[in-house]
């Protein structure tokens, strides 16, 4: 009997592998999906129209999710090349003729669908790296790392002329990781880092007034209270006033009251944090933390180098959306705009980010399929 | 050029694959430690802020609460062309309340009540107002009150959480009906303004008539706002930003307010209108429509009793006559056919020098009906000059026929009887010249001659409206060219002034109208009043100055013609249209009185004191 059982079990595994999805990354982030519709909800001043949005665009994203992880990566592969090069076109597009939302032009008017092409760019740059490097071994043949410099530096400085340095930044390190992790030398990685360092003070005259001031700002909050420091004070304090508890659901009294410009978008971790307290802080981080070790468990498992290198730095890139926004809702980063990932309102981030938990379902699960 | 790698033993690919495997999974874990430390950070950072600073960010988070004040511009002031006050703001006290600091609404409001009655309209703009602000904000309740009820409700204000008494200015008109028409005036703006434009809802009072609407986007200045931080109280701690409000522009109008003063005492208390216009400027001095009503009471918001009585009113105050009503012109349209007949060489050359014999009335060959003239015993041989003067009716109901209804319609429409004058008033009418073409388009019916001798002495289907009419007159006795009837005169803004340019006008000169039949016609029309024979030669007796003119007496239905007793709204329209100094006008006039009956008896005496007042105040500067 008892192997009966267990046999059961594993057919049961089966069924969910055989149409490609990972079940338990599936749960943890259906959990983060709707608690983030809650938390928009509340944020958004009880808005029911604009959670249906919300709702509908995750419900796209799931979708694109599992028709991710019903193509195999070599799929990704083979075109990963004409998906590149025609996002980059794209990029360039959207800097001669985008629609400017808030003095930066960011968005693609396809007349059905306004979307950010920078946003896709996360997704797609590694595995354009990935696909370039995936061949070598521990050595990396100059002129593809040359191609692969230009690959990430190109996009990084059309997103930053748009001008989105939360974006450009995201972008970069997308690529960086999947350069790190095709292995990349040591003395590669020390020495951009160091040309990086020296480089600073040069991108510091390149910087949109308005970034310099978030940068000053960050570096001094309570010089200007009342221009861009006031923001970051009130998330503070919004955060801070939450305690252990926090206030309840729908009973934030800071965010309700508009202090806490962008609350449904960029800010919207301060409102749960006030409003769930600590302990919804520390549940909402666990299970982003869950979804890392999953996907860094995919990655590591994976027979195929291609796999293991964009598994990797897919999830970094996640990683990077959840630091910098936590970071710099509390203050611990200057403000640069990037959404809090499967939560903020806003359509481009949450279904490309879904979009690429679909390609390590697929990791995951073509790769049992090749084993059974 | 991408190289395939070469093809290496198994074994040693396995060892190669082993390391490169290697490689990764230590990165993976450096990574991964990484990523750890990131969240221990994050979470020491949240327990620093949700623990250890809970406290001192509670107590900021109670006190910290902003409040949006709206800083409400000053309307712009109107004046008139002497700088005399027309239109102007007073400051006065209104009763709000902030919802979201009160516990029970409907209790509150019936408290206030006892003390301050209030009525549905008030409560239904209430509630309107309420679901458009935000709970923190106060919501306007009563816009004026007395200062027996202030007194009363400060008194109670400690037992009235959430009721604040907030400065308010409203819109006041010394002149009340006087310049009614003219000016128009302002409401607090209601649920339709607040759709069209939700900007609205920041301003006291937005223009609904007149002049306070034509001109509304210049009046009303644009908004400042105030982010006020407050305490759990609601009391300001700190301006944090402050755009000041930007004050609404001053207008100066073309509008006279002696000369509109003594235009209402000569119409006394007929019904119509009154325009005074100068010919060479297109300013309008004087602009009368009766009975005019107080424009006070709609800046304040008035009772909807009020409103109702104003409304449903039979003399209709509200209905401005000089700008929309439609009158038929009657005889004020003959000095216009005079022109038409001296521009049209073929007829007026074929005429006999005696002109044409009025026996009193007037028959179509071949048709049986007479159409009459005012004088049944007849005028004889009457000539343009003599026609014009004694207003015959059988002159030109026997050249109309000759002339043809195109050519008169053609003609009448240069101008402008068939089409708005564009004067800067919302809502003008455009008056009625009716054509055969227009007639079976409108009713499907094809012309008759009869219908062309009527039109000939402005009956029949042929409207215009007072504005209308005194335009026209301005164009015939200033030859043709003018300017656009208008009120602006200087746009006056806190810093510098404009002056208004209003659009010159001409009558195209493709219609040959000779040079000296302009004069012709204004000699015709001066001795209309100062003529033996003149309709208006009574008027002539009593004046001390030289002025010219026409008579109208329209008919609103066609009456027996011996019958004597008939209602007064079946009365005729008295018309007068006049001009002075006779040789070198300098004002016009068009009179209407409803169902005034006569225009020598009635309209023409209201069009003498108008401007005879006009020439006094000329005379006098």
């Amino acid at each position: 009997m008892p192997r009966k059982e267990h046999q059961f079990a594993l057919d049961e595994r089966h069924l969910l592998t055989q149409v490609h999805i990972d079940g338990i990354l599936l749960f943890i982030l259906g959990l983060v999906l709707t608690s983030g519709l809650m938390i928009l909800y509340s944020a958004s001043e009880q808005n029911m129209h604009l959670v249906i949005r919300q709702g509908i665009r995750a419900g796209i994203g799931l979708v694109l999710m599992i028709l991710m992880a019903q193509l195999p990566t070599t799929a990704l592969r083979r075109y990963s090349p004409a998906i590149f090069g025609g996002l980059l076109l794209t990029l360039l597009l959207v800097l001669l003729t985008g629609d400017a939302s808030k003095g930066a032009q960011r968005w693609l008017d396809l007349g059905f669908v306004r979307f950010q092409p920078s946003e896709l760019m996360k997704v797609v740059l590694p595995l354009w790296i990935a696909t370039l490097l995936h061949r070598y071994r521990a050595i990396i043949p100059f002129e593809r790392f040359m191609a692969a410099g230009i690959s990430i530096i190109a996009p990084v400085l059309l997103i930053s002329m748009q001008p989105d340095l939360g974006t450009a930044i995201l972008v970069g390190s997308a690529g960086g990781m999947a350069l790190f992790f095709s292995g990349l030398s040591w003395r590669y990685i020390i020495g951009i880092s160091a040309l990086g360092c020296a480089m600073m003070p040069l991108g510091w005259h390149h910087l949109q007034p308005y970034q310099r001031q978030r940068i000053t700002t960050f570096l001094d909050l309570e010089k200007d209270p009342l221009g861009s420091g006031y923001q970051i004070l009130q998330s503070r304090i919004a955060i801070g006033s939450g305690g252990w508890q926090g206030k309840g659901w729908l009973q934030g009294t800071q965010s309700h009251l508009d202090f806490l410009p962008e609350r449904t978008t960029d800010f919207i971790f301060s409102v749960m944090a006030e409003e769930w307290g600590l302990q919804g802080v520390l549940a909402l981080l666990s299970a982003y933390f869950a979804i890392i070790l999953r996907c860094f468990y995919i990655s590591m498992k994976a027979e195929d180098r291609f796999d293991r290198i964009i598994g990797a730095s897919l999830t970094f890139t996640f990683f990077s959306y959840l630091f910098i926004n936590i970071a710099m809702v509390t203050g611990m980063l200057p403000v640069v705009g990037v959404p809090l990932p499967l939560i903020s309102y806003g359509g481009t981030s949450i279904v490309t980010i879904l979009a690429s938990f679909g390609i390590l379902m697929s990791i995951q699960t073509h790769k049992q399929r090749k084993l059974f | 050029m991408i190289k395939a790698p070469k093809r290496q033993p198994l074994r040693d690919a396995f060892l190669d694959r082993s390391h490169d495997r290697k490689i990764f999974t230590l990165r993976l874990f450096l990574l991964t430690a990484i990523i750890l430390a990131s969240f221990i950070m994050l979470i020491a950072h949240m327990y620093r802020l949700q623990i250890t600073d809970h406290s001192q960010y509670i107590t900021k988070s109670s006190r910290n609460r902003i409040r949006i004040n709206i800083l409400p511009p000053p309307r712009g002031l109107i004046y008139d062309r002497k700088g005399k006050l027309l239109a102007h703001n007073q400051a006065t006290i209104r009763i709000s309340i902030i919802p979201e600091d009160t516990d029970n609404l409907n209790q509150l409001l019936e408290k206030i009540s006892s003390s301050v009655p209030l009525d549905s309209s008030v409560l239904k703009r209430f509630h309107e107002r309420r679901k458009m602000i935000r709970g923190s904000e106060p919501v306007p309740l009563l816009y004026h009150i007395t200062d027996q009820q202030l007194a009363t409700l400060s008194v109670d204000l400690a037992n009235l959480p959430g009721v604040v008494l907030e400065s308010h200015i409203i819109r006041h008109y010394p002149n009340k009906e006087t310049m009614a028409h003219v000016i128009g005036y302002v409401s607090i703006p209601d649920a339709t303004d607040l759709r069209q434009e939700p900007e609205n809802l920041h301003y006291g009072s937005i223009g609904k008539q007149g002049i306070e609407k034509y001109y509304d986007k210049l009046l009303k200045g644009s908004v400042g706002m105030q982010q006020v931080e407050v305490d759990a109280h609601g009391r300001p701690v700190r301006v944090l930003q402050e755009t000041p409000p930007e004050a609404g522009a001053d207008l100066h109008l073309t509008i006279d307010l002696d000369l509109q003063e003594a235009a209402v005492n000569a119409m006394g208390d007929y019904t119509g209108a009154a325009i005074l216009l100068e010919p060479d400027s297109g300013n309008l001095l004087v602009f009368v429509s009766q009975p005019g009503f107080d424009p006070n009471l709609f800046s304040s918001g008035m009772k909807s009793s009020q409103y109702r009585k104003l409304s449903s009113d039979p003399l209709h105050p509200l209905f401005n006559r000089a700008l929309k009503g439609r009158y038929p012109p009657g005889s004020i349209i003959k000095p216009f056919m005079g022109l038409l007949l001296l521009s049209t060489p073929e007829i007026r050359e074929a005429m006999n020098p005696r002109g044409i014999y009025c026996p009193g009335h007037y028959r179509i060959p071949n048709y049986k009906r007479p159409y009459y003239d005012w004088k049944r015993q007849g005028h004889g041989w009457t000539t343009l000059n003599k026609a014009i003067e004694e207003s015959c009716d059988v002159f030109f109901y026997s050249i109309s026929l000759k002339l043809g209804i195109e050519r008169i319609s053609s003609f009448l429409n240069l101008f402008y009887l068939n089409q708005k004058t564009g004067v800067d008033l919302p809502g003008e009418v455009s008056g009625l010249i009716p054509s055969p073409e227009w007639k079976s388009r409108r009713m499907n019916k094809s012309w008759f001659p009869g219908e062309t001798v009527i039109t000939a002495i402005g009956q029949g289907y042929m409207l215009t409206t007072p504005l209308q009419s005194a335009f026209a007159t301005a164009l015939l006795l200033s030859k043709g060219k003018g300017y656009q009837p208008h009120f602006l005169a200087k746009v006056g803004g806190a810093r510098k002034t404009t002056s208004h340019h209003a659009l010159p006008i001409q009558i195209s000169s493709e219609n040959k109208i000779p040079p000296w039949a302009w004069g012709q016609i204004q000699q015709a029309m001066v001795n209309v009043v100062h003529g033996k024979h003149g309709t208006a030669r009574g008027l002539g007796k009593e004046l001390d100055f030289m002025m010219g003119g026409k008579t109208g007496t329209a008919q609103v239905v066609a009456l027996p013609q011996d019958e004597v007793k008939h209602p007064p709204t079946l009365e005729d329209h008295a018309w007068f249209i006049g001009f002075a100094p006779a040789q070198q006008p300098e004002a016009v006039v068009a009179i209407l009185v409803e169902h005034g009956g006569s225009g020598s008896k009635v309209a023409a005496p209201i069009a003498g004191k108008i401007l005879q007042a006009y020439m006094k105040q000329k005379n006098a500067s």
